[in-house]
């Protein structure tokens, strides 16, 4: 990925990264507030709502209390004697007395169905009975009074102390031992009256209808919360769904902690009160439910019950989606716009970098006018400038090696001119010299001393050596110019015309030629005329003797390629072996040389590297044989270069 | 190159060079050859032009043969030759030999383009020379 990319991908993702960071964290902090705010409110009304139940239990001791303190059942608890009529019809009037109080009382309290004074004698024989059925209120007249003492809430209330007040548990009441239908949760106070003596009387027990007790506490059309209402053990006494209350009553248990199993803390490690949040989507949302022990009693703490608050927040999730909808919709806006500007900022600031990297291949590929930021502060400036700095170097270099190429050329040039004057001026005279040398010969040349004649042999012999150097000079300085081209040629008729030209010397020195089949070869014509020419020449020149034989050879190379080995071998003339090698340098001369001017040789190893082939020399007992090859043709060199 | 034509006997050769030296070279070889036309020497191109309208006035006869040197200060050879052969009347006559020290392949183009009918490189030895002069008559080869 480019510079460019990284560093907008890295912008936009940091840009993005933060603003999201910033968004949960926030998040998490709105709602863990929101929840705790919930918990405690939800706690403080749990507070304030069992603080009244506790007062309504309160309110149900003293009552039972005052109906224990009057005076009716005073006098009622000292004469126990029943005999006397005085004492029969004071006692009957107590009784009236407390069934009035007794009736007044059932008046007052809508949720107490059951007020009665319960003695010990006669097995537990009620004494005064007032009970509401319905809206009545009744009292029980004295025939219709029962015998009590079998059961349990009067045995548990009078064994009690004076003072004491019994409660019993909350449940529902029975009939016949059988659950009266329609339901009804009992609950039952009672206080225990001795006598004057100190032994127990009977008991002042009331029965409170726990339902509408409940009830009238927390009218369940006023509220807004669910209410749960528990005992001691757990087992749910008040339940929105009512099928799931009582259920020890049925035989089968419903608790609390197989609602809210994380309540379990209430009822096993003895907790006073717990918050606990159900069906919680996110942190502030679901059900808030909230248990509280209540006391029946300040001072006895062994009684108490479990009230139960749950509060639904889910209308908090509706609230919140709203709000995360509009803070995700602004915050979107808001990140798009931070994504375009670090977009737009990182481009800006990436700018000058591809303009440099456009710049440095521009370069590369040999271009000028470049657009180089050069007024930059930083980095991009500094290479900026080092980029122009290089490339004016390079251009100064460039000119300099221009120059000098120029130059090389045109001393090339002027060398060549020279070349060319100069061997060609040179060639004038030589020539005149030669010619003239003949002349004399031709027309003194008997009148002559032998003196003069070998001073006029020696003027002829050296303008003809000055002539061939000049053309052999010639040759070697055209050589390099690489203004020939090959040629498919025959080459046994180029060596045949070559022959040609010496056929007055071959046949005034009786030489035998012989010429072997010789290829077709793509050579530089009028150079293998010259390379052909002076080998032969140079055969010619060195061998002695009469029958001299010259062959003209051409043999199949083994190397690779069909490349062909050409030769010129003649008899007569031997090289040492330690001076093979040294033949083709220029100016050499063999002691057995009789004639030649030494060039004749390195101008034909000349030849050979034009043509990038061998040139070597072999010889033995009274021959010498000149090999050659010509290589392959070089790319670019067949036409002028 | 050869010219294959047999010159006419009677009609003079004119050999035209700068050099001295090279028209005497010439003219001897050429007293020492078969060839026994009469001989004029120039030594310059406006001479030779000059020589040919005196042949266009028939105040002389048209040459057998013209030896003609390149290198020749003023007009050379190559200019003169051009000269002659846009004349009427010299188109094809007559028998011009560019004869030069020059063998330079272009030279030898040079001179066929321009209308010489042959070229010859001057022989270094002076029977290669009266060979080439030898050339000219009917018993050659």
């Amino acid at each position: 990925m480019t510079i460019t990319s990284q560093v907008r991908s890295f912008a936009i993702g940091l840009v993005a990264c933060t603003a999201g960071s910033i968004g949960l964290v926030v998040y998490w902090g709105y709602t863990s507030i929101i929840a705790t705010e919930q918990r405690q409110t939800l706690e403080r009304y749990g507070e304030v709502e069992a603080k009244r139940l506790h007062y309504a239990f309160q309110e149900l001791s003293n009552d039972v209390r005052l109906l224990a303190g009057l005076p009716g059942v005073r006098g009622l608890s000292r004469f126990r004697d029943t005999d006397s009529a005085i004492v029969q019809s004071r006692q009957q009037r107590w009784k009236d007395g407390l069934a009035a109080v007794f009736t007044e009382m059932l008046r007052a309290k809508s949720h107490y169905v059951q007020i009665r004074l319960i003695g010990v004698a006669e097995n537990g024989r009620e004494l005064v009975r007032v009970d509401r059925h319905m809206d009545d209120i009744q009292r029980i007249a004295e025939q219709e009074l029962q015998q009590k003492g079998g059961r349990s809430y009067f045995q548990e209330a009078i064994r009690l102390r004076d003072g004491q007040l019994y409660l019993s548990q909350i449940n529902l009441n029975r009939e016949q031992g059988l659950v009266e239908i329609p339901y009804r949760p009992v609950l039952r106070a009672a206080i225990p009256v001795s006598d004057s003596a100190g032994e127990p009387f009977g008991i002042v027990i009331i029965n409170l209808n726990f339902a509408s007790f409940f009830d009238e506490l927390y009218p369940s059309e006023n509220l807004r919360d669910t209410y749960y209402l528990a005992n001691a053990a757990g087992d749910f006494l008040v339940h929105p769904n009512p099928d799931l209350t009582y259920g020890f009553d049925f035989g089968k248990r419903y608790r609390v902690p197989d609602e809210f199993p994380s309540l379990s803390s209430l009822f096993d490690a003895a907790d006073s009160e717990e918050t606990v949040r159900v069906d919680a989507l996110t942190v502030a949302t679901g059900e808030l439910v909230h248990f509280r022990k209540v006391h029946f009693f300040d001072v006895d703490e062994s009684r108490h019950l479990f009230l139960g608050i749950a509060t639904n927040h889910d209308e908090v999730a509706r609230s919140a989606a709203v709000i995360g909808g509009r803070a995700t919709l602004i915050t979107t806006i808001l990140l798009a716009f931070a994504m375009a500007a670090a977009y737009l900022l990182t481009s800006r600031l990436t700018r000058p970098l591809n303009q440099i990297t456009a710049a440095a291949q521009q370069i590369a590929e040999g271009g000028s006018n470049i657009d180089l930021p050069v007024d930059r502060r930083d980095e991009t400036g500094t290479l900026a400038r080092v980029f122009e700095q290089m490339l004016s170097g390079l251009k100064e270099k460039e000119q300099r090696i221009q120059a000098t190429n120029r130059s090389l050329q045109q001393s090339n040039i002027d060398l060549e001119h020279f070349a060319h004057v100069a061997s060609h001026d040179l060639r004038e005279p030589a020539r005149r010299v030669a010619g003239m040398a003949d002349l004399l010969m031709l027309s003194e040349g008997d009148g002559v001393s032998t003196e003069g004649r070998d001073l006029l042999l020696r003027i002829q012999g050296a303008a003809n050596k000055m002539l061939d150097q000049i053309s052999d000079f010639r040759v070697l300085a055209e050589i390099g110019q690489g203004t020939l081209l090959r040629r498919t040629m025959n080459m046994e008729e180029l060596v045949r015309s070559v022959l040609d030209e010496f056929s007055n010397e071959l046949e005034s020195r009786r030489i035998v030629v012989d010429v072997e089949a010789l290829p077709t070869l793509d050579v530089y014509e009028s150079l293998t005329r010259v390379l052909y020419r002076n080998l032969i020449v140079n055969a010619i020149q060195h061998a002695s003797g009469a029958q001299m034989r010259l062959l003209l050879t051409a043999e199949e190379s083994t190397a690779g390629e069909a490349d062909w080995i050409l030769g010129v071998r003649n008899t007569g003339s031997q090289i040492a072996e330690d001076h093979l090698v040294n033949v083709f340098a220029p100016f050499t001369r063999l002691e057995t040389a009789t004639s030649g001017n030494g060039m004749g040789l390195s101008v034909c190893k000349r030849i050979i590297d034009r043509h990038s082939g061998q040139i070597w020399a072999e010889s033995g007992t009274d021959y010498v044989h000149f090999r050659f090859s010509f290589g392959k043709e070089e790319h670019g060199c067949g036409s002028d270069n | 190159m050869a010219v294959e034509a047999i010159i006419d006997q009677e009609r003079p050769i004119i050999f035209v060079d700068d050099s001295d030296d090279d028209l005497l070279i010439a003219r001897e070889c050429y007293l020492r050859s078969k060839l026994k036309n009469p001989i004029l020497s120039l030594q310059s191109g406006d001479a030779l032009i000059e020589h040919l309208e005196r042949v266009e006035t028939n105040e002389v006869a048209m040459p057998a043969l013209v030896l003609l040197d390149i290198n020749m200060p003023g007009m050379n050879g190559f200019e003169v030759l051009s000269e002659i052969r846009q004349r009427d009347g010299f188109k094809s006559v007559p028998v011009i030999m560019m004869l030069t020290n020059s063998d330079s392949p272009r030279d030898v183009e040079m001179s066929i383009q321009l209308g010489a009918n042959g070229f010859q490189t001057k022989p270094y030895r002076t029977t290669e020379y009266i060979e080439f002069f030898n050339s000219f008559t009917a018993d050659s080869d």
